[in-house]
């Protein structure tokens, strides 16, 4: 609330270009986007976007970007974001810095940077508040899911080679950090985060292939207080119950993080895709989940049109349904031995609520996107954007927040892309 | 007494000046200049692509961080260098170097108001490197390699940014 109303007015002033500021030992850039957006039907949200009214704050963004050169082969970045939509438990524009590291150039191809930088997991990763850089109104949520919100920047150190031979060209990258964010009642934390991603290109074929593990505690208050209860029946009725409890423990867990990106350039025409697994590499707790888009472009001039095809899928403790499954062969529903009718009642119920629980979190969408990018300016584009979004599970926690909701929607957004 | 204007002399004005906005503009000879002191012998056009691109931040050989500097991008000059050099410009170049600058991968290059102040920045930075009109340089700048106008040059790609 606090920073809205001068971060709106700075944005809009921002939005007359040419105020890039350079010097021989420093840069200030920035980039802005002012976006509307509203979903078709009720009882549904996206980001900020409601089938109330035009909201305005969704996609919004104000960044600025300082570099400097510290002295020969040594630079400074730093760049300061302002969001009308934070993910994390971060204010409505509350400038956050995204972005902050020296650089140093060890030799023709090996460069290295220490401090904060954006995770690089996918082509549009490192630019992923900065429309004008891409031709969506923002990049496939399939994709560029809110899973990869927890950890979209990190606090270490990446290794950088860069090599050409002729037309051809190979962008290498290893990183290691960690990161850590909160929202509401949830705590996520990662350490270490390592990786690395290869980026081969070939006239006009781009292909990128990206690498991280993460090793993740999750904590979630209410999911420890479930905990508890099983754990407390474990003891006292049957071990299948402590069995509950530790599947639930999103704790210690390992993540394999693969993507693979294409994109190819035919003249006017142009072909994006990208695809990725996340893969839980131990028993237990797990979250998996895939998703891939195909994004079609065409250039007419300054008017680019596209088409997108996208589908996510979320898969959430499979294991543990099982074990609930048989939580109820050892201990069949409404048994009264050793409890009072009332634990009796809070045990099923706990039982019921948990199922209903790892379901939700188990869920597919499909989405079909239109929109054209219009280069109004140099530093200006323009983007309608109409999203198609088919529920395939019935929910898609992107966007759904309600218990029964519509089994499609739709999104518009509009959007103005500025760089200074 | 009235000078009657002659019809046909006014038809071949503009005759002259819809041809001339028919015919491509004339091309510079394009001087790529460095600082006088700089000890580098040569450069390949792959070379000064990738400096231009901001893939290439050293001089080759283990010499000093390269500063680029540009034209405005309003000057002939400028559009003339990206398309036969780099081979991207408009749109793609700006989506391009909005990429590059906000990924973090590095600065842009600096941006010269004029041929003299290129000149000028080009003669006080030994890590500078820039272009201009081969007519407008002066003993301050060293020129490393001359792109000719008879030279066809590439047509710019009409790629997306990368």
């Amino acid at each position: 609330m606090l920073y809205r109303v001068p971060i709106m007015a700075l944005l809009l002033l921002l939005l007359m270009p040419g105020l890039a500021l350079a010097q021989q030992n420093w840069s200030l850039s920035g980039f802005a986007s002012l976006a509307a957006g509203k979903l078709a039907d009720e009882g549904l949200q996206y980001q900020d976007y409601t089938d109330d009214q035009w909201d305005l704050e969704g996609d919004s963004v104000l960044g600025l970007q300082l570099n400097l050169n510290l002295a020969e082969r040594l630079s400074l970045t730093a760049q300061m974001i302002s969001r009308g939509y934070s993910w994390d438990d971060t204010d409505a524009f509350e400038p956050v810095l995204d972005w902050l590291f020296v650089g140093y150039q060890l030799n023709d191809a090996w460069r290295m940077r220490l401090g904060r930088m954006r995770t690089p997991l996918y082509l549009y990763s490192e630019t992923l508040d900065v429309g004008y850089s891409y031709v969506w109104a923002r990049p496939p949520i399939d994709v560029y899911a809110p899973i990869t919100l927890p950890f979209s920047n990190f606090d270490g150190a990446d290794l950088v080679y860069l090599t050409d031979w002729g037309d051809y060209s190979l962008d290498a990258q290893l990183l290691a950090g960690t990161t850590r964010r909160s929202r509401d009642t949830l705590e996520i934390n990662v350490d270490p985060l390592l990786g690395g991603n290869l980026t081969l290109r070939m006239d006009q074929l781009t292909l990128r292939y990206g690498l991280l593990m993460l090793q993740t505690d999750i904590t979630l208050s209410d999911i420890g207080e479930i905990q508890a209860l099983y754990q407390a029946a474990g003891q006292l009725l049957d071990p299948v119950f402590s069995d509950v409890n530790q599947q639930l423990s999103a704790n210690d867990n390992w993540y394999r993080y693969q993507t693979l990106g294409l994109r190819w350039d035919l003249g006017k025409f142009s072909v994006t895709g990208e695809v990725f697994d996340i893969h839980n590499t131990e028993d237990g707790y797990t979250n998996n989940a895939q998703g891939w888009y195909l994004s079609l472009q065409y250039r007419i001039d300054q008017v680019t049109p596209y088409l997108v095809a996208g589908r996510h899928k979320n898969e959430f403790n499979q294991d543990t349904l099982q074990t609930l499954g048989q939580t109820y062969e050892i201990w069949p529903e409404g048994q009264t031995v050793l409890l009072f009718q009332e634990q009796v009642d809070q045990l099923d119920q706990l039982r019921v609520d948990t199922r209903a629980f790892i379901e939700s979190l188990n869920f597919e969408h499909h989405t079909w996107t239109v929109g054209v990018r219009y280069d109004i300016h140099p530093h200006v584009a323009l983007k309608a954007e109409w999203q198609y979004f088919d529920f395939v599970s019935g929910i898609s926690h992107f966007v759904v927040t309600t218990p029964n909701p519509p089994d499609h929607t739709s999104m518009t957004t509009f959007i103005l892309d500025v760089v200074f | 007494m009235i000078v009657q204007r002659n019809p046909s002399s006014a038809l071949l004005n503009l005759l002259l000046a819809t041809l001339l906005l028919w015919l491509p503009a004339a091309r510079a000879d394009i001087a790529v200049v460095v600082h006088p002191q700089n000890p580098l012998a040569s450069l390949s056009h792959q070379e000064l692509k990738k400096i231009f691109l901001g893939r290439l931040s050293l001089f080759p050989g283990g010499g000093r961080e390269i500063r680029a500097i540009d034209l405005p991008d309003d000057h002939p000059v400028f559009h003339d260098f990206y398309r036969r050099v780099v081979e991207l410009d408009g749109i793609e170049l700006k989506r391009y170097r909005a990429y590059y600058l906000f990924s973090g991968r590095g600065r842009l290059p600096v941006v010269a108001t004029s041929p003299q102040a290129m000149l000028q920045m080009v003669a006080e930075d030994p890590g500078a490197i820039g272009y201009l009109d081969i007519k407008d340089v002066t003993e301050n700048a060293r020129v490393i390699m001359t792109l000719s106008s008879d030279e066809p040059g590439k047509p710019p790609k009409e790629s997306d940014n990368r």
